[in-house]
């Protein structure tokens, strides 16, 4: 249905750095490159006239397509080149919790090694589609088979051993909490040998390599723990140990030989094993009971295509959202990527971060297409276009952190190491597609401004927001490291100015990790509005050993850092805004200077109002500074509109905008003690009511604001806690 | 399903008006119907830009294409909604009274 698509790696780059741009299409069938400037992407009625800008670049012209793609699934793959034995291997054994009763055969282990051919030289360990365990196991020339009798339960652990002692082949099933059963080797031949002296002597778990290109095939879902391999009189020739490196893709061998290995395409680690038994839930304290690691069909981490285009920025780009247009016949596709102004320079007096791990967060999301009460939630039906069409058929793209894995279980994992359909479409308000009504609207009211990413934030980390007296928050800054929290901390303990004109923004705890670059990890412990329940015991990030979960349950809500927390959720569009009595303080002059404050205004937007989608409100027991002035506030939701479920506890009747007064967004602004100041608005939808025949309120607002916070002049810190 | 047959008022007023706050009885009549229906999920699916859409279904498979409805093509999503809204009081109401 699509026919070009690509991406680029990384997003973010800097004057003098380099993009990969990987693209697919039909095979030698010319396209067309050019590389714009992203003025407004969007083609919504309302909206501002579609701009994307030509730039001057030797990349712009024809050229000729290859068809690219890739394998999802997560598996290991050790190298057993260097395993030196005397002994032939007799054993094999594993930890085996399976998740899913596949229409395939699912590979548990598949063994090629040239150490003999008296041993288990080569098999292939599978789970069937009749939750029957088999092996083939290659004797000589022949392939014998073995296969458990009792079909497997899902979502229990089994120990299983594949042993060959003799002329005899068995097969052992032992439960964690169960009898074993035992299957021994009929002898049947299949004909051809199994084994390949042309492969190289390698263990693949949760996945084989296909005959002809090492391809993974039959991955393998549910979690696998301790395989070993053992020669004659139990002598461990390797151990793997899953509780080791975590936090990363390494494969340690504990035993004598150390043959490690690695994972590929970021399976979950940090899970319970088989030794779990509930009493401790951080695999810090006790990583021997969090010795697996969960494989999927779908992980996908790198989609690995070639590259076929590089960029390196030239030195005179302005700070910008930018993209690769590719055009194919009729069909077009945007591969954006942020140029960044050099390290420790700011090239405007206000810096837009965009919300990269947000986006990453959503990538290529199909929630509203696979959640059986997603018109309910949204009030309406859900709407689909030709994108999403292509996405519900297209499982080599990956998944978002709002859907689910094939097994049931959440996605904990996201990258942009592949094609992110959903990152910047023509019709999309939404995250990144939400901002650039933002960047559009400072661009015709004159002000410049840089842009950096999330990923500088995290990696920059304190210090990076000091070249600019004012940072912008976009539409729905919804994940954040703790790098990056400390970054705006510090930032704001300064004298910054933080301008935040979204809603549910600072709400999920994210990891980024070293090993994986362009990766996050999200854990949906304890409560918060989510798609999926994190599993009992698995609450802590592989990536960085931290507590996965609303910040608001890590001791940092948002309601301390900018004033106010994710408060509702509703997507019918209606509300509008009134001013609160302390619109009128001398504080807050600045913000209401040449505003009728008697009106109420936000009634609608290019998506309906200007307080929707999510909406966030002060709370002063989580944090809201006691100063905080509530310039205005949301009246006027519907049913449609529900509060968070952090916010019911014990359910009741009138959880939505229609009956409680507490369903809303407060627009705020508070001073803070070295001459910095915060302003916050709490509604996803602001950005998009900026312009249009009803827009003249929230954009004076927003001017007004910012006009302040890029004047360098303190704020006075008058009233207020430290 | 078992419900008493609603006013036609209510079909009226949703024909009005399908989005917004609907008075307590639609609202909850809606909630009645969507839950209840058993040959959804339901989606519109927008041709191009829109606003002509046309109804269409999730099917279980997990990579099974989206199941569109080839005809008929709405002028708009509202009047998709109303569509479905009508299909979903006749299956729940009129075999009921048959």
């Amino acid at each position: 249905m699509k026919q070009i698509l690509g991406y680029c790696v990384p997003w973010s780059v800097r004057p003098g750095d380099r993009t990969d741009l990987k693209v697919s299409a039909p095979e030698n069938v010319g396209y067309h490159l050019s590389v714009v400037r992203i003025i407004n992407p969007l083609k919504v009625e309302g909206a501002p006239p579609l701009d994307l800008r030509p730039m001057d670049c030797a990349l712009n012209g024809p050229h000729f397509g290859r068809p690219q793609t890739n394998a999802t699934g997560s598996y290991i793959r050790i190298n057993l080149s260097n395993l030196q034995t005397s002994k032939p291997i007799e054993r094999f054994s594993i930890w085996m919790f399976p998740t899913l009763q596949s229409s395939q055969v699912q590979a548990i282990a598949s063994l090629n090694s040239d150490t003999s051919t008296f041993g288990l030289s080569a098999f292939e360990l599978d789970f069937g589609t009749d939750r029957l365990v088999s092996a083939d196991v290659n004797i000589g020339s022949s392939v014998v088979q073995v296969k458990s009798v009792l079909p497997l339960k899902l979502r229990q652990w089994y120990h299983i051993e594949l042993a060959r002692e003799g002329d005899r082949v068995s097969l052992s099933i032992t439960p964690r909490d169960g009898l074993k059963q035992t299957s021994h080797a009929d002898f049947r031949t299949h004909g051809n040998p199994k084994s390949d002296t042309q492969k190289a002597p390698e263990l693949w778990l949760a996945a084989k390599p296909s005959s002809k290109d090492a391809y993974p095939i039959q991955s393998f879902n549910g979690k696998l723990e301790a395989p070993m391999l053992l020669a004659a009189g139990s002598e461990v020739l390797s151990a793997w140990d899953f509780s080791q490196f975590m936090q990363s893709d390494r494969v340690v061998d504990s035993g004598p030989q150390a043959l490690h290995g690695k994972t590929f395409q970021c399976p979950a680690r940090a899970v319970t094993g088989s030794k779990w038994n509930g009493d401790v839930h951080d695999p810090r304290f006790c990583p021997e009971h969090y010795a697996a690691i969960h494989f999927h069909e779908d992980d996908l981490y790198d989609a690995g295509w070639q590259t076929n285009h590089q960029l390196t920025i030239p030195e005179d780009w302005d700070s910008g959202a930018y993209a690769f247009l590719l055009k194919l016949g009729d069909e077009t596709s945007l591969v954006p990527f942020f140029v960044c102004p050099p390290k420790g320079k700011a090239t405007a007096s206000a810096v837009f971060v965009v919300s990269s791990a947000t986006s990453i967060a959503y990538a290529n999301y199909q929630f509203h297409m696979r959640h059986p009460h997603e018109e309910s939630l949204l009030g309406r039906l859900p709407v689909l276009r030709a994108e999403d069409l292509f996405l519900k058929t297209s499982p080599h793209l990956g998944l978002s952190c709002y859907d689910l894995h094939a097994d049931g279980s959440g996605i904990r994992y996201s990258s942009r190491l592949r094609p992110v359909i959903n990152l910047c479409t023509e019709h999309d308000v939404w995250n990144f597609g939400a901002d650039t009504l933002l960047l559009t609207w400072l661009q015709k009211i004159g002000q410049k401004v840089d842009i950096i990413t999330d990923e500088e934030l995290h990696h920059d980390g304190i210090g990076v927001l000091s070249p600019w007296q004012c940072v912008i928050f976009g539409s729905h800054p919804e994940y954040h490291s703790t790098a990056m929290l400390d970054a705006i901390e510090d930032y704001l303990g300064h004298g910054g100015r933080l301008m935040y004109l979204g809603g549910n923004g600072f709400y999920w705890r994210a990891g980024f990790c070293e090993d994986f670059p362009g990766a996050i990890e999200v854990r949906r412990a304890e409560g918060g509005g989510r798609i999926w329940a994190e599993s009992p015991g698995e609450s802590y990030l592989s990536f960085t050993g931290e507590y996965g979960s609303l910040w608001r349950r890590c001791g940092r809500p948002p309601q301390q850092l900018v004033g106010i927390g994710m408060r509702a959720i509703g997507f019918d569009g209606v509300g509008h805004y009134e001013f609160q009595s302390d619109a009128l303080s001398e504080r807050a002059r600045f913000i209401t200077t040449g505003i009728d404050t008697t009106l109420a205004f936000g009634k609608t937007g290019l998506i309906g109002s200007a307080a929707g989608e999510e909406l966030d409100a002060v709370d002063a027991a989580l944090g809201t500074p006691s100063h905080t002035l509530v310039i205005a506030a949301s009246r006027g939701h519907t049913n449609a509109m529900q509060l968070v479920p952090e916010d019911v506890l014990m359910p009741y009747q009138g959880q939505n905008g229609a009956s409680n007064p507490d369903v809303r967004s407060d627009v705020v602004f508070f001073e803070t003690p070295s001459g910095g100041a915060v302003f916050s608005v709490g509604s996803m939808t602001w950005t998009a009511c900026l312009q249009g025949p009803d827009s003249q309120t929230v954009a004076d607002i927003t001017r007004n604001v910012l006009t302040r916070f890029v004047d360098p002049t303190p704020f006075e810190w008058l009233v207020g806690d430290q | 399903m078992n419900r008493t047959i609603p006013p036609l008022s209510l079909l009226e007023e949703f024909r009005a008006n399908p989005f917004g706050q609907p008075s307590p009885e639609l609202g909850t009549l809606v909630q009645y119907l969507r839950g209840h229906d058993t040959t959804g999920p339901w989606v519109v699916v927008l041709d191009n830009l829109g606003p002509q859409c046309r109804l269409a279904r999730i099917p279980k498979g997990r990579w099974d294409p989206v199941e569109v409805e080839p005809s008929p093509v709405y002028p708009s999503v509202a009047a998709a909604e109303i569509v479905l809204f009508e299909r979903r009081w006749k299956e729940a109401f009129q075999r009921q009274s048959a």
